[in-house]
This record gives C-alpha cells, structure tokens and sequence, in this order.
C-alpha cells in the first residue's frame, strides 16, 4: 500500500487514548476492528454499487473492458458517498478471480454484472488438462492493474484483494449442479466400509472427482496469490473468500471435514497472509468456533448471510448475541445493510435500524462497523448518506 | 420393507433404492403406495432442509434416489397415470444464473405432489411465456438472486399480459432481493425470500387444491 499500515494504527491508537486531534474515516475504521474508536465506523463495498446509478455512462460492458474506467468510477463513487472507508475497486463480477481465463465461460451484458454460464470441467481429462497460470493475463491481469494503480493512488484507504478459496473456485470450474453431488459420493465412498457398497458408489459415479477438482482449485487459489505478489501486490489486508461452503449449502461438519483441509493448505502455501473467516446463518456455531481455537477456524462477526425478516433486515434477535460474542471474545461486529432494505425502506425504517445497531454498539463499548452491502436498482442514492449520517449521530462512543 | 424405501429416498441412497423399490414391486406391493411414500420422503427432505438438518448435498442426492426410483416405478405407473394436485412452470429470469434455490423450491413442490417443469436458468421473457402457453401451468414460478436480474420478472408479467395469457396462471416469485414491494410492483401473485415458502405458497395460490 502507499503508506505503512502500522503508522496509521499507531497514529489513531494515539489520538483515541490521548483525544488530541480528530480520527479521519480510514483511522476510525481500523480502529474500529479491535478497539473503540470515537464512534462506529461506515463502510462501503464500491463494487457493489451499480455504477450506471451514479454515472450512466458507465456500464458493465465499458468495466470490464477498461482499467481506466473501473479506476474512474472508483473516484466518483469515493465522491459520493461519505463512508469512512470505501473499498473495492472493481466492477467486474467474478472475473477478477481469473476463471474466464482457465475455460469459465460468462456472458457480460450493459446492465447486469457479468456471470458465469458454463463451467469448463466435466470430467477428470478436463481436472488433469487444466493448469494453474503461469502468469497473470486476461482480466486477472487487469485485476491486479486495477489494484495496482489503486494502492498506489490511495493512501487514505485499504486496497484489499480478495481471492477465492478452493470451494468458490471448483464451484465455478465445476459448476454449482455438480461439485455438490461430487462431495457426497467422494463421503458415501469414503465413509462406506462394505466393499460392495464402495462398488456401487463406483458405478454411480467417481468418488476421485471431488479431491481431484479441490486440489486443483487450491493449487490455483495458492499460485493467485503468488502471482499477486509478483506482480508488486500488497497482500495486507487480502482475504480468501469461500462463501458458498457455508449454510445453507453445506454444512458446518461437511465443510470442517471436506472443505477446511483445502482453506488451510492454501492458506498454509500462502505464509498465512491471506484471511479467512467462516460465516454462518445465525450465531449459533460462531461461539464455538471463537472459543475453540483447535478447530483452526476464525469466525466473522458479520450478519452477511444471517437470516432476514422478508424486508431484508436481519432477524433482530440475532444482534445481541453477536455484540455480546464481540464482546466477550474481544472482537468487532460488522452489521451489513442488505441492498433490498436499502432500497424499500422507509427513513423511518432505516433510521430504526441503525439506531438500534449504534444504541447497542455504544451501550456494550463493542467496537462496530455499519456496512451497505449493496446498492441495487431502484435505490434513492440520498439513502446510502443518510445511512451514514445516521450512524454518526448515533454512533458515538 | 417399504420403509427402506423411505429410508433410502431421505438419505439420498441412489445405490441401492432401484432394488429395492424391484423387490417391493416383486413382492405385490402397488406402484402408486410405494410413489407416495418417496413423495412422503421427499417432503420430509423438504422440512430438514427448513429447519437446518439438511443442506444442499443431501438435497440433490435425496432428489436423484427419487429420480432413480421412478425410473423403476414409471413403467409400473404407465397404466395409472400420476395424480398431480397442480402443474408449476419455475426458471431463473434472464441474466441469472442463480437456480440452487430454484431447484430446491422444485424439490419441494414435487415432494408435495405438484408436477414441476424446470426451464432452467438465463430463461428470457419469450422462453417463459412460451411454456405457460405450451404447459398450462397453474403456477409460473421465477426466481431471481440479483437486484439486477430481478427488474425482468415485470417485462414477463407484462408480456403475459399482452398476450391475453396473464389472467390464466399464477405468477409467483423468488429469491433474496423480492419483496412485497416489488411483487405489488409488477403484478405478481405472490412472493417469498427462500424455498421453505414454497409449498404453502403454491397451496395458498390453488387453495381449492391445496389438500395434495
């Protein structure tokens, strides 16, 4: 990045335990990850921001096509949007994660995100056929000269990468119709003891396929981040991102026994810069995975896939819990506001929320952050500051 | 026993549910019975999955050991032809690609006795319109995971309109970003956020039928 990190940290640590001089956006969310700062810290994820709302002559053909003009409508979205930190400076979908250029096909369209419509891998000749890059090309390439050119130019914010871990990448090399069904034959044989029934297995269909295909997604995940350090990277900050190996796709046990193995190889490969958090559907399994360090897994205190109310707000009863989780484990709460809520609520309704997540956050001394997720179609933009707004009027330790 | 019928369809054994649904058939049990306790399988599937017992993996499998078995069943069922209580048209809007929850809300309505034509995913407006004049569904079922992709649902409704086929097919919709909002918005029947709505949904919208 273009400053040192640990200077930022140690300059707000000051200014919050002395009180001389004021945090600015990026201090306070720093802070705000393990420490109270002066009041809850606002983040947005830019690339979750439709850009034709912002400029309409920015779609996703002239994104995908341009360095320059995802660098453009990261600036414009900055302008914008007053959040204490704006992250994410790409409006490519998933073609940032180099998939397009190991035989994912997508379609990309003006106005919807580029996604993904046939998987390369049907077979264990396609497993064995492809290879990890040996260089960064295509629009992994542009990827990194999109963050690049961001990390240089932004000092007052992190410019993370984000990659995908070894489930989300075979989910797209594989297709989500069949990675699935690949693990549960790859844990009917392996847990089968009957040599009969391993036979039936067989004939149904190839027990191999599921670590033939997460050993090769690993070894790309692994050779990604390499690449991204060649290339003049930072990684602090980076993440490996599986979200699709948790509830309600798979299950805690399934991805502890099937999934983990691969995280922790690439994280391993990686010096253990890149990192990952587990998330699940309600905090129920998240105090476990804080309080029992053996099982290897860091948890996210994030309400990101948490069940909603059909408005899309988190269920209520979810947040004390996590504050007192954060709480207790010494941790911060990232509560996201989902892009349907954004979008329908009322102010009144917004208002409601975000002085119901500061209220506790203040309450309980928990460091927190209040994030908008997405900012979809239809969506008065007035809401997304008047979200921030709301969070400084109510978020003051 | 026809329970490992049952058994075999909620646990997603594919290997061996072939054999043994033959050996019930062998042993003069009828076709329809040992349908309607897969179907009972099925739904249990359904409610595991609701209530977080059940994820995808056992889903699909459970839906293939079903698959598997009307293999056997179907040429036994020829005769008597399956009674359906409804007949659901589902896809995922165009420029989405999203169908995990289409297909569990598919699973669903099969477990609880609804014939269901999946379209698959990336279905544009004419593909959908196509098949309510080909299938005379009760129910049009779309699903949508993005903000973005969702917006199509209208321009479905609408051709349905134009076309003089909206007033004979419920139009239901799906997926993360609907709302109460966006289906009064664009005229639909109903909505839900996830697939464990999907067969109280589809009752309320044939509630004349909904006893299947």
């Amino acid at each position: 990045m273009g400053q040192n990190l640990m200077l930022v940290i140690g300059k707000a640590v000051i200014k919050r335990k002395t009180g001389i001089g004021t945090l600015n956006g990026f201090e306070r969310f720093l802070l705000s990850q393990f420490m109270v700062p002066d009041r809850v810290s606002t983040f947005l994820a830019a690339t979750n921001v439709e850009p034709y709302l912002v400029d309409p002559k920015y779609d996703y053909e002239l994104l995908t096509s341009s360095v320059q003009a995802n660098l453009e409508m990261f600036e414009k979205v900055r302008q914008c949007f007053k959040a204490d930190t704006v992250m994410v400076p790409t409006w490519m979908g998933m073609l940032p994660q180099g998939v397009a250029e190991l035989g994912v096909k997508f379609k990309i369209e003006k106005m919807r995100v580029p996604y993904p419509v046939e998987s390369p891998i049907l077979s264990m000749e396609d497993v064995e056929r492809i290879q990890p890059p040996e260089k960064a090309s295509g629009y992994l390439k542009m990827n990194f000269d999109i963050h690049l050119e961001a990390q240089r130019k932004y000092t007052d914010t992190m410019i993370n990468l984000a990659f995908d871990g070894p489930w989300d990448m075979a989910m797209l090399l594989r297709g989500d119709r069949y990675l699935p069904m690949d693990l549960r034959i790859h844990k009917d044989y392996t847990e089968a003891k009957d040599p009969a029934l391993k036979e039936k297995i067989r004939r149904r269909g190839n027990p191999d396929m599921y670590p033939a295909i997460m050993d090769l997604a690993s070894r790309i995940s692994i050779r990604h981040v390499q690449l991204a350090k060649e290339y003049g990277l930072s990684l602090i900050g980076a993440s490996l991102v599986d979200q699709y190996a948790t509830k309600p796709i798979l299950s805690f046990e399934d991805f502890s026994h099937y999934v983990l193995p691969y995280i922790q190889r690439v994280w391993n490969a990686c010096d253990r810069k890149v990192m990952f958090g587990y998330m699940d559907n309600s905090p129920d399994s998240l105090e476990k995975l804080l309080s029992d360090r053996t099982l290897g897994i860091t948890a996210s205190l994030t309400n990101y896939i948490f069940h909603q109310t059909p408005e899309g707000v988190t269920l209520p009863e979810y947040d004390p819990p996590m504050f007192e989780m954060a709480k207790k484990y010494k941790k911060a709460y990232m509560y996201q506001i989902h892009g349907k809520f954004l979008r329908d609520a009322t102010r009144d309704e917004l208002e409601a929320v975000v002085r119901r997540i500061c209220g506790m956050a203040v309450k309980m001394q928990v460091p927190a952050t209040i994030s908008i997720i997405s900012v979809p179609p239809g969506t008065d933009l007035e809401k997304v500051n008047f979200v921030f707004n709301l969070t400084e009027k109510y978020g003051r330790y | 026993m026809i329970e490992n019928v049952f058994n075999a369809t909620l646990e997603g054994n594919v290997y061996d549910i072939a054999e043994l649904i033959q050996a019930e058939l062998d042993g003069g049990v009828e076709p329809q019975a040992i349908l309607k306790v897969m179907m009972s399988a099925m739904e249990q599937c359904g409610k595991k999955f609701e209530v977080g017992e059940y994820f995808l993996p056992e889903l699909m499998m459970a839906a293939d050991a079903f698959k598997v078995g009307m293999e056997v069943l179907a040429p036994r069922l020829a005769g008597a032809p399956r009674e359906y209580v409804g007949k659901v048209v589902l896809g995922t809007v165009q420029g989405d690609i999203h169908d995990i929850g289409k297909n569990l809300v598919g699973f669903m309505l099969e477990s609880a006795g609804y014939q269901v034509i999946n379209l698959g995913v990336d279905v544009t407006p004419e593909a959908f319109v196509q098949a309510v004049k080909d299938h005379s569904p009760d129910i049009l079922g779309m699903s949508a995971l993005l903000t973005t992709t969702m917006l199509g649902m209208k321009d479905i409704i609408e051709e349905l309109k134009r076309q003089g086929l909206r007033e004979q097919v419920k139009v239901m919709i799906g997926g993360a970003p609907v709302s109460k909002r966006v289906a009064e918005e664009i005229g639909a029947d109903a909505y839900g956020n996830d697939a464990g709505q999907a067969i109280e949904l589809a009752r309320s919208l044939m509630p004349a039928r909904a006893g299947g």
